[in-house]
């Protein structure tokens, strides 16, 4: 990538679009990427969303999500590229708090097909993934 | 005071070579096969329905009553001057060369070209053309073509629509005026009508459809990244717009002339 050579951000600055609902969000990468035709690409991404239960949330827009689904929703979108690696900069700019982590990684780890998933934070936010299953580097 | 205009002066120029390498930039892509994908076909459908279907109603109204008018004083200033012979041609020239691509064009303009700008400075200072670039995902194949491409079909097609429409009301004055039936009305038509009048119209249309969407979103992408810079965005893009509409009508009337 010519920007981010390492891997696939997700953070602030990697926003849904506004004006595709969420299944059109995920579908767009393979749409560009592989010119996979739409409605193959849209089956694919309501299938993520179902492993996660998230499926009812396919037809809606950013505006009538949770942050917490908007936050699964762009890493389901950073699991569509071709990138092996995926960086998660600061989840607690994308969700409310960060009391829910466990098992936010934990559907990650579901989703997740073999590409390693790094999450990026401060050291005061260190103890919210004591726990959690991950590996912690300091 | 040198210094100032000179420095004015520059920066115009160096903006104007900046528009010119967009514009450069866009019709390669445009010409491009891999600059089609699924998700770039699925912006231009949505952009089509909403820049050429959407405005059809409001469009139609407008085209019926201001053929009906227009056509009406064409026919009336005709007469009174005794150019009666000369009807046909006038109607095709003013309707079909200038009134219909220019009255299409400034339509799209204050509907659609207004709307592009602001979407695109929306989606510049929501981070979300920064998150296209970051995802591999060109964003003149994905955001930009498909809305020149929309602009040209619409602009051009409404054009041939609204001088269609514009004529075909025209005749209602025709009758109630001068007493002509449908027969001879079409006849005084399609006797005035050229080749090169379907030209002016097309090549109208391309021009107009291709600055009402090109403008815009080099504005839009132009913004600062900050909420109060999209309205300044807007405002400074229709500006330039209007200033490119009436240079093309001007060219268009220059080359007319040679």
């Amino acid at each position: 990538m010519a920007r981010n050579p390492q891997g696939v951000p997700v953070s602030s600055k990697t926003p849904l679009l506004a004006n595709l609902d969420m299944k059109e969000n995920i579908a767009l990468i393979k749409e560009v990427h592989r010119k996979k035709p739409r409605l193959e690409a849209e089956a694919e991404a309501v299938e993520m969303l179902q492993k996660i239960s998230l499926g009812r949330i396919g037809s809606l827009r950013s505006n009538k999500c949770t942050k917490e689904e908007l936050f699964y929703v762009m890493i389901i979108r950073a699991l569509m590229c071709e990138s092996e690696e995926i960086f998660i900069k600061t989840p607690l700019q994308l969700l409310e708090n960060l009391s829910n982590i466990c098992k936010i990684i934990e559907n990650i780890e579901i989703l997740n097909n073999n590409k390693g998933i790094m999450i990026l934070d401060t050291r005061s936010n260190h103890w919210h993934y004591k726990g959690c299953g991950c590996n912690i580097v300091e | 005071m040198f210094e100032k205009v000179g420095e004015k002066t520059l920066q115009t120029l160096s903006s104007l070579v900046d528009v010119l390498r967009f514009f450069v930039l866009c019709t390669i892509s445009m010409f491009r096969p891999s600059s089609y994908n699924p998700a770039m076909i699925m912006v231009l459908i949505k952009q089509i329905y909403f820049t050429a279907v959407g405005i059809l109603p409001l469009f139609i109204t407008m085209s019926v009553i201001f053929g009906t008018i227009i056509i009406g004083v064409v026919i009336s200033l005709s007469t009174q001057y005794g150019l009666q012979d000369s009807i046909g041609s006038i109607i095709i020239a003013f309707v079909v060369d200038e009134f219909a691509p220019f009255f299409t064009a400034l339509l799209i303009s204050l509907r659609s070209s207004t709307a592009v700008n602001t979407e695109i400075a929306t989606m510049k200072v929501n981070h979300e053309l920064e998150m296209l670039r970051s995802y591999k995902i060109d964003l003149i194949s994905y955001l930009f073509i498909p809305r020149i491409i929309s602009g040209i079909v619409s602009v051009t097609s409404l054009s041939i629509l609204f001088a269609i429409i514009m004529l075909a009301s025209g005749y209602i004055f025709a009758f109630f005026y001068m007493g002509m039936d449908l027969h001879s009305y079409k006849l005084l038509l399609l006797n005035a009508i050229e080749v090169k009048d379907m030209a002016v119209l097309l090549g109208k249309g391309v021009a107009f459809g291709f600055v009402t969407m090109m403008i815009p979103i080099y504005s839009g992408l132009n913004a600062f990244d900050s909420y109060t810079a999209i309205p300044i965005s807007v405002l400074n893009g229709m500006v330039k717009l209007f200033i490119a509409i009436f240079i093309i009508e001007v060219a268009s009337l220059l080359l007319q002339s040679l």
